[in-house]
């Protein structure tokens, strides 16, 4: 009963629908209820406990139905196939509606109406008179539809009077339809009740969202509300005593002007915070509260003296300087006043002076002291000029190197000082910018540099004052130098009998000319002291722009360094000395020395390749280009395994082993030179240069008298052939004795020097070339080619050592480092193995730990490989679809079987029934013939 | 004499390349032939005055050309042959010499009537060896290649080719393709090949940068077109002691290198037997690019689908200015320095140069440093002599 109640109900509310169009949420909480699976048709066990989170299997299944749907299903279908099957002929129903399943009975009617009203409307019928039936189906009220249907129309109005009545009938329609259909009926419910719901959905979201807003809005006034309450209770609480005991007056001021301006809000929470403090004292203040205000109270211990940074330390060494200065130009003053005994003073001083610098200038006052004190006072009173401007701006301002700057010759160093400037932001800008600036800059150094190459004879006043004329651009240089050279008569003249001077503060030198002026004729410790002074004064950490000017003085210096090498007597100890100062601002400049360095070498380089095309003068490194590539090697590391300077010199080097004809024995010189500074290089890293064993080769073949019969050497003739080899060092009579080659000292002989071709030059030159060699085994000794390198050097070395006019010592030489050769060949012979370049790496272990699946859930595929997986799942899939075409075919045999059963069946009872009327037919002829009334029958047939 | 033949070059190698398919002559020269003198200088004048008739011909054919084109066209061509051949017959000094044969392949090949008239005149300048036979080798890989040509002993004769001068020779680039060309193909037999590597290996320890890499890239592209001689760079232990059985049970040096880099015939040489150490050696080199490269061999090439073969382009027109170049083109990212305990205060310390020759660093060093003392005695007097 209860079962025929629901669906009762459910019509009558929605009909109601139908008719008021009225959204009614219970409404649909009830059609929703109506999906609910029809409990009989389910299965489902009695559980005991509710568990938690476990899923029941076959809960929701509802087997009954789905077998009827299925067997209905099959109805419709196989059973319609088997039924035609033996069919030639198909009935075809064409009615509206009919094959569609969805549609109900009622819907079929209304279409069917519909069409039929349509016909009728159709232009045949326009003016065809309608009947009174027909126009009330014109009536808007599509609800009202089941109304009229067949029966009942005369009970049509739209009365609300009726409406229950006109329900209940709608009801019995409605009834009979879902008795009829149920499953029809149920669906169109479903269909409606989904329209329903967006619709009501929608409302409700809107609603809620109003709700929020409504509710926000009235949170945000309470919260004003509560923070003027606060406003109030706190500004009274600044006026009480209370907080004032608390805070300091000073910022109890700051509070109380915080209040008066009224600007609360950014402070809320401190006022909040100050009231919860107030509660605190309020209460009775306990002995830690009272510590704790104590150690308010107290005096903050001030920090002791910090170790120094770097900055303050440079910082201090130039004020100690500038304080030095001070002093000596007082002293100086004197003694341009007075007497000589100023002087013996300043003698004093400087004997007392502590050291100035740092470790390397140790002594620089005795030599000071040996000095003999002539013609050097006019850069002392330039310098002078420039320091008392210096000191005086020290006064002013800290920046003195800017206002010295300027103030000494004021359109020149302004414009260097742009200059500056622009290469200050360059370098900030980035790497490129950076290089190209620098570039620059190198790039004008080294055209002095070139000219002081051409006139290094003699670097004296004239030569300066011609390298000025020759800058075009810098004419006001020009007249600084001459107004120094004026100057100068005149100052070595008062300064004759004075003390020579450094001073402590010098500004970097911008130019080549500055600095060889500051130290032109100065002895060679004095030049290093006032390198260091001008590092010391200038120093990076004292300024930033003091980078910049160290940068410029960098190269100054680098280029000093160049034209010192070429210079003519050479100062070897000055270069030497030099080294250090170069190499520590290296470090301290790392990325501009570094780009310095690559400039001037690939200068260099075009310079060799021009000379290489002409051929007529040596294309040798001189011996500025060596002694630059030895300062390289030097500051930067040889062992990297590229660095941005090093390669590049080392190719260079070996560009010149490989390209230089060997003219002469200066040629051999230089060459086997390069080779050892090569050998250094390598010394480390114990790199490959087969230029330089093939140089110390052919330089033994040179050694040879005779051009060899054998394979191989004369293939290296072939290969020497560009370098016009000769038998240059062969020797042709007795040597004496054999000194190691002075290098510096062949460099300075021209090339048809008899020096060349003396035997001795030729033995110490075989000397150099063998103890090189010795070197390169050494470190050679562990390449896997070694024996193919060396050996054929060794029979060449036998080869030479067996000429008639060798010297003793040299045989013996020659004879040991060929019997090395073969001692480590032999080694590499019985140790190498042939070459197993490809290794394969060897097969990690498979572990066996076992993998853990954080929170792993059962069921599904975790295997990593994505592709695998997915494969399976479909595999899966192949099956289970496999499976379930077979159960539905199997079904449909069964079903298939079933019908005809039920057929045979038919036939067999109607078989039956046939034959029993038979036999009661036959009987009843038997018992009439027994019983004799045969007439009867016979009588019938006669009939 | 020699003018007159310089002239005569002048002039037949100025033919202009011709409109259409006229061709150049060919020049065919046996030079060791010895004509007499007169008979020369008649050869001089003759080939002048062909080069005469030449220039009319061709003025006639420009006027002319529409007349027969073709018939003209080939005529020029018979007349063009004729005088390059003529003109090789001549003594050619060595100058002229090489300039023909750089131009051969290019300018008078392509228009010849008849290339294969040609291989006398090639063939002795290959024999000849040296430069000459580099040069001649490009025209004769055209004649081998296009024409037909078939040189017995031309494997020989190049492997004899191998040489340090060819890295710094000036028609090296050209050398270094067509040699890969030569090598290109895969039926070679093993031993060829792996003579030709091992001959290039041991080249490479005195050969410059730019030439280590292209050895290294021909090397590569031999391996991998020879699967066959990949034990030239990895032999199993296993192998190694079987041959050690074999052939140096009585040497008992693994490291013996079996290869005669002397010996002229490859199959003599005994390349199989070897192995690259050189190639080891490389990865020590000092050029980064050439250390860097060597690390390419180390694939495996024998698994073709996984590598490819080095375009020897790239590499042969190399030298020290393009090594040189890459290295300074670099950009400079950081700057590491040299890191001393104390820092060196002269430029030829010592300490520095004593670990490895004490006399030697005397003969640079102190005496660098007597010199700079005595400066003004001994040095100086010298420097007044010179």
């Amino acid at each position: 009963m209860a079962k025929q109640s629901t669906p009762g109900a459910k019509t009558k509310k929605k009909s109601n629908k139908k008719h008021h169009k009225k959204s009614d949420p219970d409404a649909i909480s009830m059609k929703l209820k109506s999906q609910k699976p029809n409990p009989f048709e389910t299965i489902w066990s009695r559980r005991k406990f509710d568990i938690l989170g476990k899923k029941r299997k076959g809960e929701e299944r509802r087997i009954g139905l789905a077998r009827s749907l299925a067997i209905q299903k099959r109805k419709k279908t196989l059973l319609k196939e088997y039924e035609q099957s033996t069919k030639s002929s198909v009935f075809v129903d064409k009615r509206i509606g009919e094959q569609n399943d969805d549609m109900g009975e009622f819907e079929k009617g209304i279409l069917r109406s519909q069409r039929e009203r349509q016909l009728k409307l159709g232009k045949r019928s326009k003016f065809n008179l309608s009947d009174g039936e027909e126009d009330e189906f014109d009536a808007p009220d599509f609800g009202s539809l089941p109304e009229r249907d067949d029966f009942e129309d005369e009970m049509l109005s739209d009365d609300d009077n009726y409406a229950d009545e006109k329900r209940s009938t709608v009801l019995k329609h409605l009834n009979s339809h879902s008795a009829k259909d149920p499953l029809e009926g149920d669906l169109i419910e479903g269909e409606e009740n989904k329209h329903k719901s967006k619709k009501e959905i929608m409302e409700e979201v809107i609603l809620k969202s109003k709700f929020f807003k409504a509710q926000k809005a009235r949170d945000k006034e309470e919260n004003e509300q509560l923070m003027d309450e606060l406003d109030k209770s706190f500004s009274s609480l600044v006026q009480s005593q209370a907080l004032l005991s608390l805070t300091e007056p000073g910022k109890m001021n700051a509070l109380k002007a915080l209040v008066n301006k009224s600007i609360p809000d950014e402070h809320v929470k401190k006022e909040e915070l100050a009231v919860t403090q107030k509660a605190v004292t309020n209460n009775q203040p306990d002995s830690y509260d009272k510590l704790v205000h104590e150690m308010v109270l107290d005096m903050r211990a001030r920090p002791s003296d910090r170790t120094k940074t770097p900055e303050e330390i440079a910082q201090e060494e130039r004020e100690r300087l500038e304080r030095l200065e001070e002093e000596r130009q007082k002293r100086m003053l004197a003694t341009d006043y007075s007497s000589d005994e100023d002087g013996e003073n300043a003698e004093k001083d400087y004997a007392q002076r502590p050291r100035a610098i740092s470790g390397d200038d140790l002594g620089d006052s005795f030599a000071l002291d040996d000095e003999p004190g002539n013609k050097k006072g006019w850069v002392d009173e330039i310098l002078e000029r420039k320091d008392a401007i210096d000191s005086e701006d020290d006064e002013e301002d800290d920046s003195e190197d800017l206002g010295s700057a300027e103030d000494t010759d004021e359109d020149e160093e302004s414009e260097e000082e742009e200059e500056d400037d622009e290469n200050e932001s360059e370098k900030t800008l980035s790497l490129k910018d950076w290089e190209q600036s620098d570039d620059d800059n190198v790039g004008t150094d080294l055209e002095e540099d070139e000219e002081t190459d051409e006139h290094d004879e003699a670097i004296g006043d004239e030569d300066v004052d011609k390298k000025s004329r020759n800058k075009t651009n810098k004419t006001e240089l020009k007249k600084c130098v001459e107004s120094v050279d004026a100057k100068k008569p005149k100052a070595s003249g008062k300064h004759t009998s004075t003390k020579l001077d450094i001073p402590f503060i010098i500004e970097a030198p911008k130019n080549l000319e500055e600095l060889s002026s500051l130290l032109e004729n100065r002895s060679n410790d004095d030049v290093i002291v006032i390198i260091n002074r001008i590092r010391a004064s200038n120093a990076i950490k004292l300024a930033a722009e003091n980078r910049k000017k160290m940068q410029v003085f960098y190269g100054v210096l680098l280029q000093y360094f160049a034209v010192l090498a070429n210079k003519k007597p050479l100062n070897f100890e000055l270069s030497n000395k030099l080294v250090k100062p170069i190499m520590e601002m290296s470090t301290e400049i790392p990325f501009f020395s570094a780009i310095c360095a690559r400039e001037r070498i690939l200068r260099t380089r075009v310079q060799f390749c021009e000379a290489l095309k002409n051929h007529e003068n040596g294309c040798w490194p001189t011996l500025k280009t060596l002694f630059l590539l030895r300062l390289w090697s030097m500051i930067f590391p040889c062992s990297d395994y590229r660095h941005v300077v090093t390669t590049p010199a080392l190719l260079l080097m070996c560009e010149y082993l490989m390209r230089c004809p060997i003219m002469s024995g200066r040629d051999i010189a230089i060459g086997s030179f390069l080779c050892s500074m090569i050998l250094m290089f390598m010394k480390q890293s114990r790199k490959f240069c087969p230029e330089a064993i093939m140089f110390l080769r052919s330089l033994l073949m040179a050694a040879t008298e005779h051009k060899l019969a054998s394979e191989q050497d004369s293939q290296f003739y072939h290969f020497m052939e560009l370098k016009a080899l000769r038998p240059l060092l062969c020797i042709h009579d007795g040597v004496d004795e054999i000194n190691p080659l002075n290098f510096l000292m062949v460099m300075e002989m021209s090339d048809d020097s008899l020096f060349f071709r003396s035997d001795n030059f030729r033995a110490s030159a075989l000397l150099t070339v063998i103890e090189t060699l010795q070197g390169f085994i050494e470190i050679y000794d562990g390449l896997n080619s070694f024996p193919e390198i060396f050996l054929p050097i060794a029979t060449l070395l036998v080869e030479v050592s067996e000429q008639k006019h060798m010297p003793k010592a040299l045989k013996d030489k020659f004879n040991n480092v060929s019997q090395l050769i073969k001692k480590k060949a032999d080694e590499t012979h019985t140790l190498r193995r042939p070459l197993q370049l490809r290794k394969q790496k060897p097969a990690p272990i498979k572990l066996l730990n076992p993998k853990f699946e954080e929170n792993f859930v059962k069921g599904r595929d975790y295997d990593p490989d994505r592709e695998r997986a997915e494969r399976r799942k479909l595999q899966k899939l192949i099956k289970r679809e496999a499976k379930g075409a077979a159960r539905e075919l199997r079904k449909d045999n069964y079903f298939l079987y079933e019908a005809k059963q039920r057929d045979r069946e038919l036939v067999e009872k109607e078989r039956a029934a046939n034959y029993g009327r038979a036999i009661a037919f036959l009987q009843e002829q038997e018992h009439a013939f027994k019983s004799g009334q045969l007439g009867k029958g016979s009588k019938k047939r006669r009939r | 004499m020699e003018l007159s033949i310089c002239k005569i070059h002048y002039i037949i190698s100025h033919i202009p390349p011709l409109e259409g398919n006229d061709g150049k002559s060919e020049y065919e020269m046996w030079s060791g032939s010895g004509l007499p003198s007169n008979e020369e200088h008649d050869k001089k004048k003759l080939s002048k005055a062909q080069k005469a008739e030449d220039k009319v011909w061709k003025a006639e054919k420009q006027t002319n050309t529409v007349l027969s084109p073709a018939s003209i066209a080939k005529k020029m061509k018979l007349k063009f042959t004729k005088a390059w051949i003529s003109f090789l017959r001549l003594p050619i000094p060595v100058n002229v010499y090489k300039e023909v044969l750089a131009t051969l392949h290019q300018a008078v090949i392509p228009h010849l009537s008849n290339p294969i008239i040609l291989c006398d005149f090639l063939t002795k300048s290959y024999d000849i060896g040296g430069v000459v036979s580099v040069m001649a080798l490009s025209s004769l890989f055209i004649l081998m290649t296009q024409h037909g040509l078939e040189y017995p002993n031309f494997y020989e004769k190049l492997y004899a080719l191998l040489s340090p001068s060819i890295f710094m020779a000036k028609h090296r680039a050209k050398f270094f393709q067509l040699l890969d060309s030569c090598l290109k193909s895969p039926l070679l037999p093993a031993y060829l090949a792996a003579a030709f590597a091992k001959k290039l290996s041991r080249l490479s320890i005195c050969v410059p940068p730019s030439g280590e890499l292209v050895i290294i890239a021909l090397i590569h592209n031999l391996l991998r077109r020879h699967p066959s001689i990949n034990c030239l760079v990895h032999k199993e232990d296993g192998d190694e002691n079987e041959e050690d059985k074999n052939d140096s049970g009585s040497e008992k040096r693994p490291g013996f290198d079996h290869f005669n880099s002397e010996e002229s015939n490859p199959i003599k040489s005994n390349a199989m037997r070897s192995s690259l150490w050189e190639i080891d050696t490389l990865r020590h080199h000092y050029c980064p690019p050439v250390s860097r490269f060597v690390l390419s061999l180390e694939n495996d090439l024998t698994v073709r689908s996984k590598t490819t073969e080095m375009d020897i382009k790239d590499f042969s027109s190399g030298s020290y200015a393009t090594i040189f170049g890459d290295e300074i083109r670099r950009r400079v990212k950081q700057v590491p320095l040299a890191f001393y305990k104390a820092t060196p205060t002269s430029l030829f310390p010592e300490s520095d140069f004593c670990g490895w020759t004490l006399k030697y660093e005397g003969s640079n060093e102190i005496k660098e440093q007597k010199t700079v003392e005595e400066d003004d005695a001994s040095t100086k007097r010298q420097r007044i002599e010179c």
